[in-house]
């Protein structure tokens, strides 16, 4: 087993709460969905995934924890929000059904070029955890792309609606590249993979190939990456979510469940 | 507002290993054949293991019901076709209860007897 120096230790519980608080995040916006997705269909595999997504932040959060942070239970009820740092597109809050299918069609493929940027890490439980949660992503990104199919030919409704998500969520997705604390974390680990600008040359190829099936206009070039991008002050939706995912908890903090 | 169509309905079936059945679990309403078979996933086997499913458009199954009554009407008395038509087991419960003498035990583990012209 290859063990970690203290520094690296430290570097690398700051890049997992920036995954954890995003896949938490992505759960819990998902989840709001509920019953008011398109179909009752939708709305089955939507709270399926949304639970997968919270069960992925449990995992990473224990892996947190392993390395000498709080509980999962401290993190997600009791740490202070300054602590918090989800990307601010996926604490947005909910518009309309095609900015989420868009929202979320960004926020898997950026996901998935994350997670193969992480597995080059030598910590044995991370890549354990990785090798579990990938298990379930192949279905996330493969339904995410199905429903932006189904949006790019639904007819020309479908269209405008699908343009009008992408054009709201573009100027957002640079902060999914930035890291939550100091930007230099990822040089402390060696892995270049993890340079939010490989992450954001990746995930532009990725997307760009795709548009191109979908028939779907350019927006433009991507914003550039400020380390804002997790940033808690920064981000207006950020209080509101962290305060509706407490609400029940605060009801009676100190008892257990 | 204008009104969205509802999708097509597919119906799905669900096979639990390579040796079984596929059998029906109900349905569900997709856009494409694609996304039948990713909803029917979620819908129906979220929670269980599932070795193949199918899915298959409504419209290409074809009701009996609605394509010749006669096919669903049972004919005639078909019991004489059934096992239990023939009530045998007084007369093997019978048979069974005999004392068998030790000719006929022996004559019953006897091969076979081969015809005498060969």
């Amino acid at each position: 087993m290859i063990l970690l120096t203290p520094e690296k230790h430290s570097a690398l519980k700051s890049i997992l709460i920036s995954v954890a608080d995003d896949e938490w995040i992505m759960g819990h916006r998902g989840s709001e969905w509920l019953a008011e997705a398109p179909d009752l269909e939708d709305d089955l595999a939507l709270s399926s995934t949304s639970q997968d997504e919270m069960g992925h932040a449990r995992l990473l959060y224990r892996l947190i924890e392993e390395l000498g942070g709080p509980s999962p239970d401290h993190q997600v009820y009791a740490r202070p929000v300054d602590d918090w740092y989800p990307a601010r597109l996926v604490t947005l809050a909910r518009q309309d059904w095609a900015e989420w299918v868009t929202r979320r069609y960004f926020y898997e493929v950026f996901d998935a070029i994350r997670r193969h940027a992480l597995i080059s890490i030598p910590f044995p439980s991370l890549a354990y955890a990785l090798q579990s949660i990938e298990r379930e992503e192949a279905y996330h990104i493969r339904y995410i792309e199905a429903q932006m199919t189904n949006l790019a030919y639904g007819g020309q409704v479908a269209h405008d609606y699908l343009a009008h998500g992408i054009a709201v969520d573009w100027a957002f997705i640079p902060s999914l590249f930035s890291w939550g604390t100091a930007e230099e974390t990822w040089q402390i680990l060696q892995c270049p993979a993890l340079d939010p600008r490989s992450l954001q040359q990746a995930f532009e190829a990725s997307i760009q190939k795709q548009f191109a099936t979908w028939d779907l206009a350019w927006p433009g070039p991507l914003g550039s990456i400020d380390g804002n991008g997790r940033s808690a002050a920064k981000n207006p939706d950020l209080a509101q979510i962290r305060a509706e995912l407490r609400a029940v908890r605060q009801i009676a903090p100190d008892s257990h469940w | 507002m204008s009104l969205v169509d509802d999708a097509p309905i597919y119906e799905v079936f669900g096979q639990r290993d390579a040796l079984s059945f596929a059998t029906y679990v109900g349905s569900v309403r997709a856009a494409s054949l694609e996304l039948a078979l990713l909803l029917a996933r979620e819908t129906y086997f979220r929670r269980e293991k599932i070795f193949d499913m199918w899915v298959v458009p409504k419209e290409s199954v074809t009701h009996a019901r609605a394509f010749d009554a006669t096919l669903l009407m049972g004919s005639m008395d078909k019991e004489y076709r059934l096992p239990s038509g023939y009530d045998n087991a007084p007369i093997w419960k019978q048979f069974k209860a005999q004392a068998q003498t030790i000719e006929e035990v022996a004559l019953d583990v006897a091969p076979p007897a081969r015809s005498s012209s060969s």
